[in-house]
């Protein structure tokens, strides 16, 4: 009898230990409260920028097919104004931030620009009938300061940036448009390298492959840029400068700060 | 023995104390809406289908509520005006007219319609035209298909969106109260389940074996639905010339025939709906169509 004293003693031990939920919090407020205010931040940093901002966008697993820019404009706590650099639309369509594993923006009703990328590819006719270039139209908002936004898609995952829009949108956007056209216009290229030359051909949208490699690319205003530091022939780059044509490049070429990669277009 | 006791009033003051310490629950989300300016759209659902029917119309993208095993494009906002307004006039008023009052709508039509931009599609190229989830929610596809030209055309609206909320409305009146036996030992074991899809040849062997389409021979829940669709969207003349189609035999149309009569008798006895007076009522809303505004909201 005497040991069921003891087991009796400890039933209320357990119960107590249940009962004590307090615990010192890491961060001062609750975890909705934070929730809350990243939302909130987040649908003010978007909104704030009167020039709107330049979305670094990428496309499908592995951001394989390469980048536009996109231009979006947040003009109200509803409606959004996109342009881009692949086409000529301007379109007004809605937007949303509202919370979710973190702040969510969702472009919520159709935009024909992120339609393109978000459409099945019956609709789109890129890639195959069900996924075609499998682009996102909801991000989860990894990071909101007055210089960068990053977001991150909800279905694939792909980083995506947005910087401030400058001053003179109308001026930045006609730039951007130039450079996509340069660079979209040749039938492919080749990396040159004091090793030699790697032929490319264009894959999807603007991803240019090499026999065993998907370069995945977004023009920029003053050349081109890789989705992530990519490689050949042992030299790792990002970003090429675009220079106009010389006596052994008539089309021009882009190269890195280096000089040891030339990208040439070859039309 | 006192220690006994002891420990036991001891063991039942704990759980008292436990189960007294209850916080109250708070009735709002503990999650802040942010604020967004309500378009006219929004004011038009708000006051034609929340307060009158309790209806909600989703025309912004939730992903959560939408199928996550496609990849499915938003609703573009002027489509959905249009499907909004043509919605309330030839899905929920013909209701309205025949039953005197929108409270039968309102008591049995699903409390969620949600819009997506395009079908959703499958690998192999076919495509999902609409769903209807519990008796809860309708998800309408290719709702950006909806424009000035196709918005004119009345068999365009009843093939890619009514004649789909009038089937999957009847499924629900069939789960609230079931339909006769009898109507299934009609077409009997005649019914083909999935093979529905390459079982017919043509839509007239599908009527000559007593179908009133290929769908319909899946089974007998969705024979009665596709019977009842169908013969309150198309006119007379339409629905005749269905049933003589190429291929269709006068054995089959008898076997629809005394299909259609046992829908009717259901419609009648259990909801008190005359199908030939909501027939007419939605012909006549067809006819009219040239005259209905689909924009002014």
């Amino acid at each position: 009898m005497k040991r069921n004293y003891y087991l009796l003693l400890l039933i209320p031990c357990f119960l107590f230990a249940a009962c004590d939920k307090k615990r010192e919090r890491v961060f001062e407020d609750s975890p909705t409260e934070r929730l809350n205010a990243a939302v909130a931040n987040a649908q003010t940093i978007l909104k704030s920028k009167p020039n709107g901002w330049i979305m670094q966008y990428f496309p499908g697993d592995n951001a394989q097919y390469g980048g536009a820019n996109l231009f979006v404009n947040f003009t109200s706590n509803a409606d959004v104004n996109v342009q881009a650099d692949y086409v000529s639309s301007n379109v007004t369509s809605t937007y949303k931030v509202y919370p979710g594993a973190g702040p969510i923006l969702t472009f919520d009703t159709y935009n024909s620009i992120f339609g393109f990328f978000a459409a099945p590819g019956a609709i789109s006719q890129q890639v195959n009938n069900d996924v075609g270039l499998g682009g996102d139209i909801e991000f989860l908002v990894m990071k909101a300061t007055a210089d960068s936004v990053i977001l991150k898609g909800r279905k694939r995952g792909n980083r995506i940036v947005l910087v401030p829009m400058p001053a003179g949108s109308a001026t930045v956007i006609t730039n951007y448009k130039t450079s996509y056209a340069r660079f979209y216009s040749p039938n492919s290229y080749r990396f040159e390298t004091a090793k030699g030359q790697t032929e490319l051909e264009f894959g999807w949208f603007n991803s240019l492959l090499s026999m065993t490699t998907t370069y995945s690319v977004r023009a920029t205003e003053t050349g081109v840029s890789f989705y992530a530091e990519s490689e050949i022939d042992g030299i790792k780059f990002k970003d090429l400068t675009y220079k106009p044509a010389t006596t052994a490049y008539p089309n021009g070429y882009y190269d890195n700060a280096a000089g040891t990669v030339k990208l040439v277009p070859v039309f | 023995m006192k220690f006994v006791k002891f420990y036991t009033v001891l063991f039942a003051s704990t759980l008292m104390i436990t189960a007294c310490n209850k916080e109250k629950l708070d009735p709002n989300s503990v999650f802040v809406d942010s604020t967004i300016e309500k378009n006219p759209l929004d004011n038009y659902i708000y006051n034609n289908y929340v307060l009158n029917y309790n209806i909600d119309i989703l025309y912004k993208f939730v992903d959560k509520e939408s199928d996550q095993n496609y990849n499915l494009l938003p609703a573009s906002y002027n489509s959905s005006i249009r499907l909004t307004k043509l919605f309330k006039y030839l899905g929920f008023e013909p209701y309205d007219d025949i039953t005197g009052s929108k409270a039968f709508i309102k008591r049995y039509f699903p409390k969620v319609i949600n819009y997506i931009g395009e079908a959703a599609y499958r690998n192999n190229g076919t495509k999902i035209l609409g769903t209807a989830e519990g008796a809860k929610k309708i998800t309408l596809y290719e709702v950006n298909r909806l424009t000035a030209t196709t918005g004119a055309n009345a068999d365009f609206l009843t093939d890619s969106y009514f004649h789909t909320i009038h089937h999957e409305f009847q499924h629900i009146l069939n789960q609230t109260t079931e339909f006769p036996t009898s109507f299934r030992s009609i077409s009997g074991n005649t019914y083909v389940d999935d093979l529905w899809v390459s079982n017919w040849a043509t839509p007239g062997a599908a009527i000559a074996a007593g179908f009133i389409s290929p769908y319909a021979s899946s089974s007998d829940k969705e024979d009665f639905a596709e019977l009842y669709s169908f013969y309150i969207t198309l006119s007379a003349t339409q629905f005749n010339a269905m049933l003589n189609v190429t291929g269709s035999t006068a054995a089959g149309r008898t076997i629809i025939n005394n299909k259609i009569v046992a829908v009717k008798n259901y419609m009648l006895s259990v909801w008190n709906i005359d199908m030939d007076l909501l027939r007419a009522n939605i012909i006549a809303r067809k006819a009219n169509l040239v005259n209905f505004d689909q924009t002014t909201l």
